[in-house]
């Protein structure tokens, strides 16, 4: 009998979430959660350790769930070079999270069991290989979010909460009809089931239309998720409304949940369709590149445009998807990796300096770099590795992304390289604003440095956004065999 | 004879029992917990010799598996599993009435109407032909007519009773009006004789080179017959537009008769238009479509879009129900065995979810809480097993996996789908349904955030008697484990659905 390791560590946090909440104390709670969430931690991180690269699936296991003779469940779960990063991600960014919200006092307890209910939903999702039980993951996702936003967040977090419910709800549902379609359009004599691997052999042989249908039904459930323009409304919203914690978890793992999709099930299932329907992809990941970038330059809420810059980033990303080369398809996947690490780092920031200075308005700010150094320097770190710096992980996947595109594209490379000068503008713009300048913040008397947790949570972001950003070959070497395996299904076309 | 005629009526005869023993006993006992525990143990029963129906039991082999009682009483998978769903979802109200039900005056014919309304649910499940599904409906319709009385002294329960009376007489009058064509028009009222029929006017009309549809345009009297068939029963299940009732009667009427009619009482009419018209009208199934299937997504859309605007959370359960029946009806223009299971196993999921929201409801009034928005702010605070409860509940009626009613929907909606990649329109169905949840969602969520982000202005504890709390927790559980044990079920509804098309031609 195998060890169920993939098991264990999506539902230990589930467990530690029931513990959390026996706890009973904050100071025991925090613990317990930290705790919890460090198991998957350690499983991710042993999955991405070895050498040299995953190149099939790893851990998987395999039980029927629902076996009846009209419907088929199986719980089929796996890793691989895809799934495995953002598997270990979602683990390192709750245990950040946890960490950050170490001195949380509004309800410390159903904070930290909704975080860790969070995590076993996330992972459930990268993990899961069924497409219903995916489902189940993916929208259950929704609840300890909706519960995070609603009760944690800002001022409007009431219509920010219910929004991103709704909104993302029924893109779900669209996606579900989706995979309804993939199940039930499997040709006669054919077993019956939702497990992706077998579905994955008989979707290239429906017909012509079925398949972009699908595909398109499959594209608004992943594209809201990503988000990206015209259909990312709920973000700044749920972004903005949420408290740190969550805005860390929705931009980190929440994000890559629809771009995961997106490549495993939708191009996974339908590489014809992807290829039809490239120049569309082409379209969406270009405009939201640039009509993001535009919005942040006219922010001034810090966390308003961090939020906004993540669909600039995800439009990256999906620029990357609609290449359908090598690099490209690699650089899309590093772009998950890399804005999970910064845009959390970024968002955290703009936790500390709320808490430190009183606001996140740049007008109201200055002088951040001088008054509280530390903080001023990881904020420092978050925006200049979010505008693709050298030296860090968003670097890697935007040349990688650029390069794709004019291998694919030609010159068309001009659009998503004016995104570039314009997110190096609205960045380099904030840090001259706020982290430099005069002290004249109102309360730059009583401004204080970031807490020792708060420190530590954010210099694991950054130690790993540096990590990824000299040695790409860390991840490169299990993406790569995952983008060849994509490609060639691609290429048979 | 005698004696497998008995055996095959044991579930319905425990429960007439039952009910007699009540009313008989009531003029000489009247104090005390005694009729909810002789309902219980006659529920009990009944439901044990249901199961003895659906499967062998050991010692209770003289139970008929299937057959027919007197040519119009058949005993089949179908008939054994609905009445079995409507037992146990009747006991569960059974269980949460002692307490809340205290301030009625007549608490004993409060048990026995329950016990006869399920009765005639049963009868309905078990029909073989419309006057004994007519008969089935009528004594369920009396007796919920009593039940929404119940509180005699308060002029809402009242005029929920009269509302519900005289809508409820005026369907049924559709329903015997229809009837009446259809016996002129076919000669027989047994299901299998009117399938017949209307398989040869279908023949008849084939032979002709004209779609079946067109029959509804040269005989009127048939066309008449089955749409007042359709309105009638449609009344029962609070089809749209004849739902007017159910907002009125679920408000005013006892939050226990609100459950049960929202939970159980919802199969009365789901299980009549299954058989009529996957049955009697299966041949004409070209024909009454387009008409049902428009039905189910109007009834789904209107129910949830007036659900939002509803301030008073009986009032949106109400509207929430009324879309309920819009999914069910998904059931009948597809038509397939797996449909049906959806149509069953939404049937089981609707009673536990709905029934316990209600329950929730009336645990909540019983602690003097009202009924309006407002009122729920922080009561996840004061009560957190209640306002978690009815959180599970209204998250599964949205259809948030993995809770029981995601299961159903699940099945209704892909049964839709199933047939829509074959090239059938129904497909929309399923689209429909999706959006509805999605609209459904946001009225629900507004309930839970208000239970649970608003601040409290009254941080008392609430106390609720025993028989309440089980009754919710019982739902609870039940509709979080089948999410996770969701085969025997579903595999039990196929059968269930098979039996019902097999007895169609």
């Amino acid at each position: 009998m195998t060890v169920p390791w993939l098991s264990i560590a999506i539902f230990t946090p589930l467990v530690g979430a029931v513990l959390t909440m026996l706890a009973g104390r904050r100071q025991i709670g925090r613990v317990v959660s930290l705790i919890a969430s460090v198991v998957p931690l350690g499983i991710g991180a042993g999955v991405l350790a070895r050498t040299p690269g995953i190149d099939d699936f790893v851990l998987k296991e395999s039980i029927a769930w629902v076996s009846t003779d009209s419907l088929t469940i199986t719980y089929t779960m796996a890793l691989d070079g895809l799934s495995a990063p953002l598997f270990a991600l979602t683990a390192l960014l709750v245990a950040a999270a946890i960490l950050f919200s170490w001195e949380e006092t509004k309800r410390p307890l159903s904070f930290f069991a909704l975080l860790l209910v969070l995590e076993t939903s996330v992972l459930g999702v990268f993990a899961a290989l069924d497409l219903f039980v995916f489902y189940v993951f993916w929208e259950f996702v929704l609840i300890p979010m909706f519960f995070l936003i609603a009760i944690w967040g800002g001022a409007h977090r009431r219509y920010a909460a219910t929004k991103f419910f709704v909104y993302t709800f029924l893109a779900s549902l669209v996606m579900l009809l989706g995979f309804m379609g993939m199940y039930f359009g499997l040709p006669d004599g054919v077993p019956a089931t939702f497990n992706f691997l077998e579905l994955q052999q008989y979707t290239a042989g429906f017909s012509v239309e079925l398949q972009i249908l699908l595909f398109v039904a499959l594209l608004v459930g992943f594209a809201v998720k990503m988000p990206v323009v015209p259909v990312h409304t709920w973000l700044p919203w749920a972004h903005v409304e949420a408290p740190t914690a969550g805005s860390v978890l929705l931009a980190g793992v929440l994000l890559k949940m629809g771009a995961y999709g997106l490549i495993r099930f939708a191009i996974g299932a339908f590489p014809f369709a992807a290829v039809k329907l490239a120049p569309l992809l082409l379209v969406i990941g270009i405009v939201s590149i640039l009509y993001a970038a535009l919005v942040c330059l006219a922010q001034n809420d810090l966390k308003r445009m961090v939020a906004f810059s993540s669909i600039s980033h995800m439009g990256v990303a999906m620029l990357g998807i609609a290449t359908l080369n090598e690099i490209g398809f690699m650089g899309a996947i590093y772009m998950l990796i890399a804005h999970g690490l910064l845009s959390p780092l970024a968002f955290m920031m703009c936790g500390s300096i709320q808490h430190g200075w009183g606001t996140r308005e740049i007008d109201k700010l200055g002088g951040i770099m001088q008054k509280t150094p530390t903080m001023g320097t990881f904020t420092m770190a978050a925006f200049i590795g979010s505008l693709g710096f050298p030296g860090f992980a968003g670097f890697i996947a935007e040349i990688a992304v650029l390069v794709g595109t004019y291998q694919a594209f030609g010159w068309i490379v001009i659009f998503p390289l004016l995104g570039v000068v314009l997110t190096a503008g609205y960045y380099i713009w904030a840090i001259q604003r706020a982290l430099h300048g005069e002290l004249t913040a109102e309360h730059a008397d009583s401004a204080h440095e970031m807490p020792f947790y708060e420190t530590a949570a954010v210099g694991v972001l950054t130690f790993f956004a540096i990590v990824y950003g000299v040695w790409p070959a860390l991840l490169t070497e299990h993406i790569n065999p995952f983008v060849e395996g994509l490609l060639s299904t691609v290429g048979v076309i | 004879m005698v004696m497998e005629m008995i055996g095959g009526l044991l579930p319905e005869l425990s429960l007439i029992a039952g009910s007699f023993v009540i009313l008989l006993a009531m003029a000489r006992i009247d104090e005390g917990r005694w009729p909810a525990t002789v309902a219980f143990v006659s529920l009990a029963f009944a439901s044990l010799f249901t199961l003895a129906q659906l499967t062998e039991l050991p010692g209770l082999g003289f139970v008929p598996q299937s057959g027919t009682v007197l040519d119009v009483y058949e005993i089949s998978v179908f008939a054994a599993l609905l009445k079995l769903l409507f037992l146990v979802g009747t006991a569960i109200v059974v269980l949460a009435s002692p307490g809340y039900m205290d301030r009625a005056s007549m608490q004993a014919e409060y048990y026995s109407m329950l016990l006869l309304a399920t009765i005639g649910m049963m009868i309905v499940a078990s029909s073989q032909d419309m006057l004994t599904l007519f008969l089935g409906v009528e004594v369920t319709s009396f007796a919920s007519y009593i039940l929404a009385g119940s509180f005699k002294s308060e002029p809402t329960s009242g005029e929920a009773a009269t509302k519900y009376f005289i809508t409820g007489a005026l369907s049924s009058s559709l329903v015997i009006f229809g009837m009446s064509l259809l016996y002129g028009s076919a000669g027989t009222l047994t299901f299998a004789g009117l399938a017949e029929f209307w398989a040869g006017q279908v023949e008849r009309y084939a032979s002709l080179g004209q779609p079946a549809l067109y029959l509804f345009m040269y005989e009127p009297i048939q066309a008449i017959s089955v749409f007042m068939v359709l309105a009638g029963l449609g009344f029962k299940l609070t089809v749209a537009p004849f739902h007017m009732w159910a907002p009125d009667t679920y408000t005013g009427a006892p939050d226990t008769v609100a459950s049960w009619l929202g939970g159980v009482g919802k199969g009365l009419g789901i299980v009549a238009l299954l058989k009529v018209f996957l049955w009697a009208l299966a041949p004409l199934e070209t024909g009454w479509e387009p008409f049902v299937a428009g039905l189910a997504i109007l009834t789904m859309t209107w129910g949830n879009l007036v659900a939002i605007r509803q301030d008073d959370i009986k009032r949106m359960l109400a509207y929430s129900s009324i879309a309920q029946a819009g999914y069910l009806l998904i059931v009948l223009p597809v038509g397939t065995s797996y449909a049906i299971a959806g149509g069953v196993f939404h049937t089981f999921t609707n009673l536990l979810m709905k029934g316990g929201a209600f329950l929730v409801v009336a645990a909540f009034a019983y602690a003097g809480i009202g009924t309006k928005l407002q009122d729920y702010e922080g009561l996840g605070r004061r009560n957190p097993f209640l306002a978690i409860s009815l959180t599970v509940f209204l998250l599964s009626l949205a259809g948030i996996p993995p809770l029981g009613g995601f299961w159903s929907k699940f099945v209704l909606f892909s049964s839709a789908v199933d047939v829509g990649v074959g090239g059938s329109w129904l497909w929309w169905l399923a689209v429909a349904g999706i959006v509805n949840s999605a609209i459904s969602l946001f009225y629900y969520v507004r309930w839970i955030r208000t239970m649970f982000v608003e601040t409290t202005m009254h941080p008392k504890e609430i106390e609720l008697p025993a028989g309440i709390t089980t009754a919710i927790a019982v739902c609870l559980v039940a509709i979080v484990a089948v999410g996770f044990a969701a085969t025997p079920v579903i595999d039990w509804g196929l059968q269930a659905g098979e039996a019902l098309l097999a007895a169609a031609p």
